[in-house]
């Protein structure tokens, strides 16, 4: 186990166990003035994973971490992406590049797992994910998770991170785990912060400004209303092309430019009544900039380009989301809630600086390549019940999804189509949908105070499948007020994506041996040409979860949970290789069908994801009310494809699709976070590892080193209601190393993209920055 | 290397580390401890005679916590007595009235009740300072802060010391 014999790991562990007889509580409430008890900050509560409200999350039947606000602020950083990236281990959100729409929405995991196999909520209620389905061959291949980026981080109070099945209590996709993203609430004050940075190497600048107004209202109602811009400069970390006959480099490798605009407003207006209407609505615009390979000057392009071109694949992303409701009490403590969610995701595609081969000299540069859009309204109806020993939730839910695609200009597909990103076809365009109906309950009951079980169920007919019944059995033991033991089961689904379902994306040309029309590309599950190929209709995934954790608090200063993990995924979905007729019987298919080759969603794969959460805080108060926090997260994850079901669609070894799902994203990850304050000081400074990873390239899996990189934080505060930051994010500037043993143009140490695109950290280096913050 | 280098200061001053700890606290405890830091801060609520501080809590939330936290205490030089009541029918000679989350309605009723008592009244309700409560508990940005009442403070016959109000939100009844 080499992974333990390393340093900081040791070493903090070490120092954790010296540290803990230093640890012992004590109860100095009486001496502490009442200011004292203001700043005294309030143990961390989470709301996600039981419907029974709020509780600390050391209390939790599941592993929850939270990121607070402060946290948020600390970090430095941008985006939600980049902060949960920053703070939870096994999180991986890794930075891809020439690919496609994938440069532009950032796909995210947690053990990994799929990033469709991650609910977010925002104040519990479900987000709709983005449009965007990953095609290519990137972590997330053939998923459509939720855009993360999309929402003001000033907006943010906290974000709880559920680390457990919970699709009994959510419904689809909660199989890895649920993300809550809490707003912030009443007491605010009204802020402003300008933020700024720049990478190592020069490029990469961003600029940020976010505001928040806070306008109270009576009974402690408010309207928070924020706005924030920020924009976002390329960064270019490929290696010379060496197509050319003087290398150089001439693709763009590395972040993508992005303009984004984000604004939240959320309102909470409590009535003498007792009722509180509320509206929340978030809104982001982000016009995103990547590109595709260069191409080299040749016979097909001079006409336009003499020198060659790089085609620029630009993202138009809408993305907004209204939620309004009411709550009311009818005493006793039954408390209810009625709202309505609409929510939509819009990805327009156009290419810049590119040209279509088969129109010459005619050809257009600039081209509309048509988009992709995904509506979800979700209504809902809950009912709690609270009692000293126990609490009972039900509630029902109606829920309405719709995926579609537009068709690009003609000159984006017809033919070559546009180099770089080919239009979507008229014969692609779609638009279809489903509805589903839920009802479910949620009870738990405390006996004495040393045991408390919970039990959820959730049953859910969709009008694509069908019915499905999922449920939850859920316990934490006492035998000491230090100690607790949690254990939990639960089954769970992730119903097909409708982009799943209904994305296909495809070229036609005439074929010059044949002198026919020809089709190639992704087609739908339900497309003839798909079904004589062997698809079957999509039935959603099926999983089965167990945990069991211990949470030891000899004080109130240190904590340690250590949790085992254990989920079965079967019927997971997969996007299958490029069938071009390796048997007899599918080249025959194929040419009935004049198409050369096709690919499609199938229920391919079992699989099974084990490993370990542990996580260790403690903090002291040293002499002068110096206060230093130290803490340690570390997750083991190993993900085993059991079943290979799709052989006759999947690749013959399945080597790349399988490889990835087990050895694409790292299977540990460790975050040791240090922060100190002194006066008005406040220094953060955190170490992560980032495990070792593999990419299959041709037949042949290329392994990368795990990586250390390092952060930090300098806050001071100028005054009671200004602050200014300094920082950056892997100071160090470390990168991830090379292919080892592959040279190729494209990808291989020497080639243009020089490192795997699965990189966990990227490739851009260091981020330094600094940050202005003013409150009101 | 580098990594080591870093982590060693780091290491050393955990080594180094002494006095209290004292990371977070619980919200409970918290808001019992400061029902008591409150009472110094206000006069007026102290019938002539009386031998004990009584803090009532209606509807205890708290569980076990008041009487572990507050009994043995002192306040204004007397013993702290805590009174625990399911209706303000049982409220004896409290100086303290603590009132639990409640619908508004409710919250009314149990304000109307205590109507120019001398009794200071705290709740962490939402909105129950403009409701006519004198001092409510809420929590924002994971700290407990306070907002006063102070007219019906006044209305009642209690002072309330300035260093209290400087640190809290001074705000007026909604009708």
């Amino acid at each position: 186990m080499r992974l333990f014999n390393l340093f900081p790991f040791a070493a903090f562990l070490l120092m954790a166990v010296i540290a803990l007889p230093l640890a012992a509580y004590s109860n100095e409430d009486d001496q502490e003035s009442l200011e004292a008890l203001l700043q005294t900050d309030i143990e961390l509560k989470a709301e996600v994973g039981s419907r029974s409200g709020e509780k600390n999350m050391l209390d939790a039947n599941a592993p929850v971490d939270v990121i607070t606000a402060k946290q948020i602020e600390q970090s430095g950083l941008h985006s939600l992406t980049h902060v949960l990236r920053y703070y939870i281990a096994g999180f991986n959100a890794p930075e891809t590049s020439v690919a496609d729409g994938s440069d532009h929405v950032r796909a995210f995991t947690l053990r990994g797992m799929a990033p469709d196999q991650v609910l977010v909520l925002v104040n519990g209620k479900r987000l709709h994910s983005a449009a965007l389905l990953h095609v290519n061959g990137v972590i997330g291949r053939g998923s459509s998770g939720v855009d993360l980026d999309t929402i003001a981080l000033k907006a943010i109070e906290r974000v709880e991170i559920l680390r457990d099945g919970a699709a009994a209590q959510y419904g689809s996709d909660a199989i890895a785990g649920v993300i809550n993203i809490v707003l912030k609430g009443m007491g605010q004050k009204s802020s402003l912060s300008i933020n700024s940075g720049v990478r190592s190497k020069r490029d990469g600048k961003l600029i940020q400004g976010e505001g928040m107004l806070v306008v109270p209202l009576p009974y402690d109602g408010f309207i928070n209303a924020t706005l924030s811009a920020d924009r976002q400069q390329q960064t270019w970390r490929g290696g010379p092309d060496p197509r050319l006959a003087t290398p150089r480099i001439d693709t763009h490798v590395g972040i993508p430019a992005a303009t984004n605009y984000k604004a939240v407003i959320h309102t909470e207006i409590p009535l003498r009544n007792g009722l509180m209407p509320y509206v929340t609505a978030l809104g982001n615009q982000r016009d995103s900039r990547a590109s595709a390979f260069y191409r080299p000057p040749s016979v097909s392009n001079t006409m336009l380009y003499p020198n060659g071109f790089l085609p620029e694949i630009k993202a138009k992303i809408t993305d907004y989301t209204l939620m309004a409701g009411i709550k009311g009490e009818w005493g006793d403590g039954l408390s209810w809630e009625l709202s309505q969610a609409y929510g939509s995701n819009k990805f327009d595609f156009s290419v810049n600086n590119s040209m279509n081969y088969t129109l010459a000299g005619a050809s257009p540069m600039v081209f509309d390549n048509g988009g992709l859009q995904f509506i979800q309204q979700t209504t809902n109806l809950d009912f709690k019940q609270h009692r000293s020993a126990w609490d009972l939730a039900l509630g029902a839910e109606y829920r309405s999804e719709t995926y579609q695609i537009t068709a690009g200009n003609v000159a984006s597909y017809t033919g070559s189509a546009s180099q770089g990103f080919a239009g979507f076809r008229p014969e692609n365009a779609v638009r279809d949908g489903r509805t589903t109906y839920a009802l479910y309950g949620d009870a738990s009951y405390r006996f004495v105070n040393t045991l408390s079980v919970e039990a959820a169920v959730r049953s859910e007919r969709y009008s694509d499948f069908g019915m499905t019944t999922n449920m939850k059995l859920a316990a934490t033991y006492k035998p000491m007020p230090t100690l607790m033991f949690r254990t939990g089961f639960s089954t769970g689904f992730r119903a097909p994506s409708l982009s799943q379902l209904f994305y296909s994306q495809t070229s036609s040309f005439v074929d010059t041996v044949t002198n026919t029309l020809t089709t190639q590309g992704t087609f739908r599950p339900n497309d003839p040409v798909a079904i004589a190929l062997g698809a079957k209709p999509l039935n959603p995934e099926k999983s089965r979860h167990a945990s069991i954790g211990t949470v030891f608090q000899p004080s109130k200063h240190f904590s340690l949970m250590v949790d085992y993990f254990y989920t079965l995924v079967d019927d997971r979905i997969t996007l299958s290789n490029d069938l071009a007729g390796a048997t007899v019987a599918q080249a025959a298919i194929l040419t009935a069908n004049h198409v050369r080759k096709a690919r499609f969603f199938v229920n391919g794969l079992t699989t099974t994801t084990q490993g370990i959460d542990v996580r260790i805080n403690q903090a002291y108060i040293l002499a002068h009310q110096d206060k230093l926090s130290l803490g340690l997260w570390f997750n083991y994850n190993r993900n085993h494809v059991t079943k290979f079901k799709g052989a006759a669609q999947l690749h013959p070894t399945g080597l790349d699709q399988i490889d990835r799902l087990e050895n694409g994203q790292p299977k540990s990850s460790i975050k040791l976070l240090t922060q100190y304050q002194h006066n008005d000081w406040d220094l953060v400074m955190n170490f992560n590892r980032f495990g070792g990873y593999k990419q299959v390239i041709g037949n042949t899996s290329y392994a990368f080193d795990a990586k250390w990189t390092t952060d930090l934080n300098v806050t001071y505060t100028l005054s009671p209601s200004v602050r200014l930051a300094v920082g950056g994010s892997n100071i160090f500037d470390v990168t991830p190393n090379k292919w080892k043993g592959l040279s190729g143009n494209f990808y291989g140490n020497n080639g243009i993209k020089p490192y795997s695109r699965y990189s966990p950290f990227g490739y851009s280096g260091a981020y330094y920055y600094a940050r202005l913050m003013a409150d009101f | 290397m580098r990594l080591r280098l870093f982590l060693m200061p780091i290491i050393m001053l955990n080594l180094l580390c002494i006095g209290q700890v004292d990371a977070y606290e619980s919200e409970d405890v918290l808001k019992v401890s400061i029902i008591a830091k409150l009472a110094k801060f206000v006069s007026g609520n102290d019938s002539a005679g009386v031998q004990s501080f009584t803090i009532a809590i209606l509807n205890n939330p708290f569980g076990g916590l008041p009487d572990r936290l507050l009994t043995g205490k002192r306040i204004h030089n007397h013993p702290v007595i805590v009174q625990h009541i399911d209706s303000l029918k049982k409220l004896g000679d409290a100086q303290i009235l603590f009132i639990p989350r409640m619908s508004p309605s409710k919250m009314q009723d149990v304000l109307l009740a205590m109507n120019k008592k001398h009794i200071l009244t705290i709740s962490d309700s939402r909105g129950f300072a403009q409701l006519g409560g004198m001092i409510q508990m809420y929590t924002a940005s994971r700290r407990l802060k306070l907002k006063i009442n102070l007219d019906v403070a006044r209305q009642a016959g209690l002072r309330i010391r300035s260093s209290l109000l400087k640190i809290a939100e001074i705000v007026k009844e909604e009708k």
